[in-house]
């Protein structure tokens, strides 16, 4: 038995070393990564691509379930993009307020006979509605069908060739949506995916859709989610991304080729990962037929979105977020390890599955056994501590990285700011963390208490007050 | 302790505070370098901008300056914005103060590549006649940013000379810097056609680089100049759809009469884009003949094409009565064409308005029931 | 003798500007992001103002409109290295009286704002 336990707490050792070891491979990766991106975007002057007709048109998809409090700002922010031909394709997914009325006020939308092509089947569409304004603006009236139902029918609608699909809570930056297609301008051909970098906007100074100025914001949770996006978006995905196997772009701010996404039956109605999942299933169709295609992640392309500024949402979202993976990792068993799916199939679906999926598992039996173990006398507590004093070290080592890759955009000017993170990178140790392997061990359990369909309170992203 | 167990503690601790010991000095770094750049650059703009609204150039210019990337970059940011006799006056001030020399040394480094490029950079906006034989040179650098940036400079001098190397260049690159390429060709305006058309026929009569043909074609469409029609034509007749596309596309802007025949053969291409694109140049450059001919477009089978012709219809003088005679087409997908545009341009608006006032025409009236039976 | 907001995210416009206005016995405030000389001119009385188009926070064409939105009827001129005709028409028919494409002469940018000074 004694041996049992200090096996086990080796293992868990050995697990968490083992995530260490990648993550600091990944954060090397991307730092290289990122500074060979800053070289092309300072000296390939990406805007010049602003006046030419080599930017590939794009059609801006955008799902709103009552979405009042901010849609029109929303859309007024995003229609003032920096890029040279886009269009905007909202879909009203059956709001149940004012969402469709203010949209034709403030657009001065008319109905038009627009024969949609159905190339995913999709809810029943009411009406279709252009503006007359300047503002190149389409809004699709459809009955409730859920985030990705809406997406689908206003994918149906997009007349451009290519796609962004986003959300109306989410605030664009002027140019992240040059900086996504200047990847697909350099490799046409191959390029069939451009995902963005989400940043939290909690805390941030936000005037009429536009972010004055960012910030670190004040609470804990908040922070934590902070740290969460950074170890993400900045220490790791700029690597999947250079081995071509990222497992996820964003929902918030993913580029596909449209013709790709039809191919692909689009996205799946009623998933709770709906972006996870369309992302691997355009990895294993393109697979399949052998294509040579490329997703990519554009560091420079940020887009700003309201994190749970509670524990009560953060909890729900967060069970929400491992009942998509485990929906993904049900789905996408053959991925796992399968040379047939190149690099997703051999590294990032593995990691993914491994240390994201099992990750709480494997954290929550730690949290059980070395203790027992301890009380067995198998491992003495001086050598526990230790072993998790290391954890929480060779963590705090890689979050750092994250923190430092970060100085490249330049975000937080005064110091103190990131000293108030980096105090996150120890303190997250004491009790967030933990919070969070519960929750998804909840989320593992099913039952009644993971019914979590609920929306965060939308508070109105562009409105929020300074 | 165990002694394995002590060592990694004491080696991640130690990894750990180290670390957040260079992420603070390195933030606080940072933050001491650019503010030390705002100031070098304030200063720059503020001594440059005096200097150009007194048109005094310095009796002895510090050395210093000819150096600093900061005066680079503001002589650059002026150069830029300024026209007429102030731009003339940054480029005597670039000259006395000998900033060339210092980019073509940096520039000809092999080391350094962030410096070189910008260096380059600097070079392509603030180059003259005497640079065009180090642009060249450039050209064939081992670096795609600095044979990008090369072209810029060459295209920016109008050097002719440059235009068929360069397109050579184009036909070796990645389809993306070829692109950016064309695009600072197409910068150089009327001055590029000849030699871009007769680059073009030579590589046709070779049969090579058929992608930068049809690049070549795009920057003609760009320049938009008539001289460029007589190739056009010759490649919408060519046997290559990417050429046909290419040429339908740029003859909208450079076309003239002769164009209108080719294009309205154009209208029954096989490949759908290239009648897409037939269409909207026949709609740009074409009068009320060729209305009929668009009008059959509207029945393709292809949305694109339909909606294109219904476009290019909405503006042509009598394309409206078509669009009207088309709502009583029995072919749906036209009707519908014929009605978005008529919505999407107004026309139904301007038309209920007059129902709802009692003063439409027939034709209001019949506008207004066909958009009521779709919409 | 007026008071002139100049609006522009590069130093070198603004000093540009502000030298040759003031120059001219012109008073100018400077604005370098968007929202701040949205704020100046909602807030502050001017007599005409040259704002950029591409500017952080906010854009010139998105100043425009929302001043005429509420009902301030400050002359603006737009003074920006955008070139598509259509940014150039949305901004004339959203009332602003001129509009000046970067790069500019200084000779002209005085001649064009000449008229809506006072003497």
């Amino acid at each position: 038995m004694n041996t049992f336990l200090t096996g086990f707490s080796w293992l868990v050792l050995g697990y968490f070393l083992a995530l260490q070891v990648i993550l600091l491979l990944l954060a090397i990766v991307s730092g290289i990564v990122l500074y060979r991106d800053r070289m092309v975007e300072r000296f390939a002057r990406v805007e010049d691509m602003l006046a030419s007709d080599l930017a590939p048109p794009v059609s801006i998809v955008v799902p709103a379930y009552n979405e009042a409090a901010g849609i029109v700002e929303a859309i007024r922010s995003m229609g003032m993009v920096s890029y040279p031909r886009f269009e905007i394709v909202v879909a009203n997914d059956g709001s149940t307020d004012a969402t469709l009325s203010l949209l034709i006020e403030a657009f001065e939308l008319v109905p038009v006979p627009y024969p949609l092509r159905a190339n995913i089947p999709t809810a029943p569409i009411r009406q279709v509605y252009k503006s007359r304004l300047p503002i190149r603006l389409t809004v699709v009236d459809k009955e409730n069908g859920g985030r990705a139902d809406a997406l689908n029918a206003a994918i149906n609608a997009a007349r451009y060739p290519y796609v962004l699909a986003t959300d109306a809570d989410v605030i664009i930056d002027g140019s992240a949506l040059v900086h996504a297609m200047r990847l697909v301008a350099e490799d046409r051909d191959r390029t069939v995916g451009v995902g963005g970098n989400v940043r939290p906007i909690n805390g941030c100074r936000v005037r009429h859709g536009h972010l004055v100025d960012a910030s670190v914001p004040a609470t804990m949770v908040e922070r934590y989610q902070l740290l969460e996006y950074l170890r993400s978006f900045i220490a790791s995905r700029p690597a999947w991304s250079s081995m071509n196997c990222l497992p996820l772009l964003s929902g918030a701010f993913g580029v596909f080729r449209r013709d790709v996404v039809v191919d692909v039956g689009g996205y799946t109605s009623g998933h709770f990962g709906e972006d996870m999942d369309l992302t691997m299933r355009v990895h294993r169709y393109l697979r399949a037929r052998k294509v040579d295609y490329r997703m990519v992640y554009s560091p420079s392309a940020i887009v700003w979105t309201e994190v749970p500024p509670t524990r009560a949402v953060l909890r729900r979202q967060r069970i929400r977020w491992h009942r998509g993976l485990m929906t993904a990792v049900r789905d996408f068993r053959s991925s796992f390890f399968n040379p047939r799916h190149g690099p997703v199939g051999m590294i990032s679906w593995p990691v993914m599955v491994v240390f994201e999926y099992l990750a709480p598992i494997v954290e929550f039996l730690g949290y059980i056994v070395v203790p027992v173990a301890m009380l067995a006398g198998a491992v003495s507590p001086i050598n526990a501590i230790g072993l998790y004093l290391i954890a929480v070290f060779a963590g705090a080592f890689n979050s750092l990285i994250a923190i430092l890759l970060d100085e490249r955009f330049g975000y937080f000017n005064n110091p103190r700011e990131t000293l108030k993170l980096m105090a996150v990178v120890f303190v997250e140790n004491l009790g967030l963390r933990q919070m969070t392997v519960w929750w998804r061990i909840r989320a593992m359990m099913g039952g009644k208490a993971t019914q979590v369909w609920g929306d965060m309170e939308r508070r109105g992203v562009t409105q929020m007050a300074s | 302790m165990d002694w394995t167990l002590t060592i990694g503690l004491v080696v991640s601790a130690a990894a750990a505070l180290t670390m957040a010991l260079a992420v603070t000095v390195i933030k606080v770094v940072h933050g001491e370098v650019m503010r030390w750049r705002g100031v070098r650059t304030a200063h720059y703009i503020a001594a440059v901008g005096e200097m150009v609204s007194r048109r005094l150039l310095p009796a002895s210019p510090p050395r210093s300056w000819a150096h600093d990337t900061y005066f680079h970059d503001v002589l650059s940011d002026y150069r830029l914005l300024l026209t007429g006799a102030d731009r003339e006056f940054i480029d005597r001030l670039a000259t006395e103060t000998g900033v060339h020399a210092v980019l073509v040394a940096r520039c000809d480094a092999r080391w350094l590549q962030a410096r070189r490029l910008r260096a380059l950079s600097s070079l392509v906006d603030l180059a003259d006649e005497r640079h065009v034989g180090d642009l060249r040179r450039y050209l064939g650098d081992s670096n795609r940013h600095v044979r990008i940036n090369a072209v810029r400079g060459l295209a920016r001098l109008g050097d002719k000379v440059s235009i068929e190397p360069i397109l050579d260049l184009a036909a070796q690159s990645r389809s993306w810097e070829a692109a950016r390429m064309a695009d600072a060709l197409a910068e150089m305006g009327s001055v590029a056609v000849e030699p871009i058309c007769h680059w073009i026929a030579a590589a046709v009569a070779r049969d090579e680089a058929p992608g930068v043909v049809a690049l070549a074609a795009r920057i003609l469409g760009l320049i938009g100049d008539p001289e460029a029609e007589a190739t056009l034509i010759s490649l919408l007749e060519s046997d290559r759809p990417d050429w046909r596309l290419a040429a339908s596309s740029a003859l909208e802007h450079t076309g003239g009469d002769a164009a209108v025949a080719p294009l309205l053969t154009a209208l029954d291409d096989p490949a759908w884009s290239v009648r897409a694109r037939a269409a909207v140049a026949l709609g740009a450059l074409a009068d009320s003949s060729v209305g009929p001919s668009l009008a059959l477009l509207l029945t393709d089978r292809v949305w694109w094409v339909r909606q294109n012709a219904a476009e290019a219809l909405v503006g042509l003088p009598g394309g409206t009565d078509i669009l009207l005679d088309t709502l009583d087409s029995p072919d749906r997908f036209a009707v519908d064409a014929a009605l978005n545009q008529l919505t999407l341009s107004g026309l139904l608006g301007e038309a209920s308005e007059r129902v709802a006032h009692g003063s439409a025409t027939a034709r209001d009236q019949r506008l207004v029931e066909k958009a009521a039976g779709r919409v | 003798m007026a008071r002139i907001l100049v609006a522009d995210d590069s130093p070198t416009v603004r000093l540009l500007v502000r030298r040759h206005l003031e120059s001219d016995g012109h008073d100018v405030v400077e604005a370098s992001d968007g929202t701040t000389a949205y704020d100046l001119g909602a807030n502050e009385d001017f007599d005409l103002a040259i704002l950029d188009q591409l500017m952080p926070g906010m854009l010139g064409l998105d100043i425009l409109h929302r001043w005429r939105g509420e009902g301030i009827e400050l002359p603006v001129l737009l003074l920006s290295a955008v070139n598509d005709d259509a940014t150039v028409v949305q901004s004339l028919s959203l009332g602003a009286f001129d509009y000046v494409r970067k790069p500019f002469s200084v000779p002209e940018l005085k001649a064009r704002l000449a008229s809506h000074l006072p003497r």
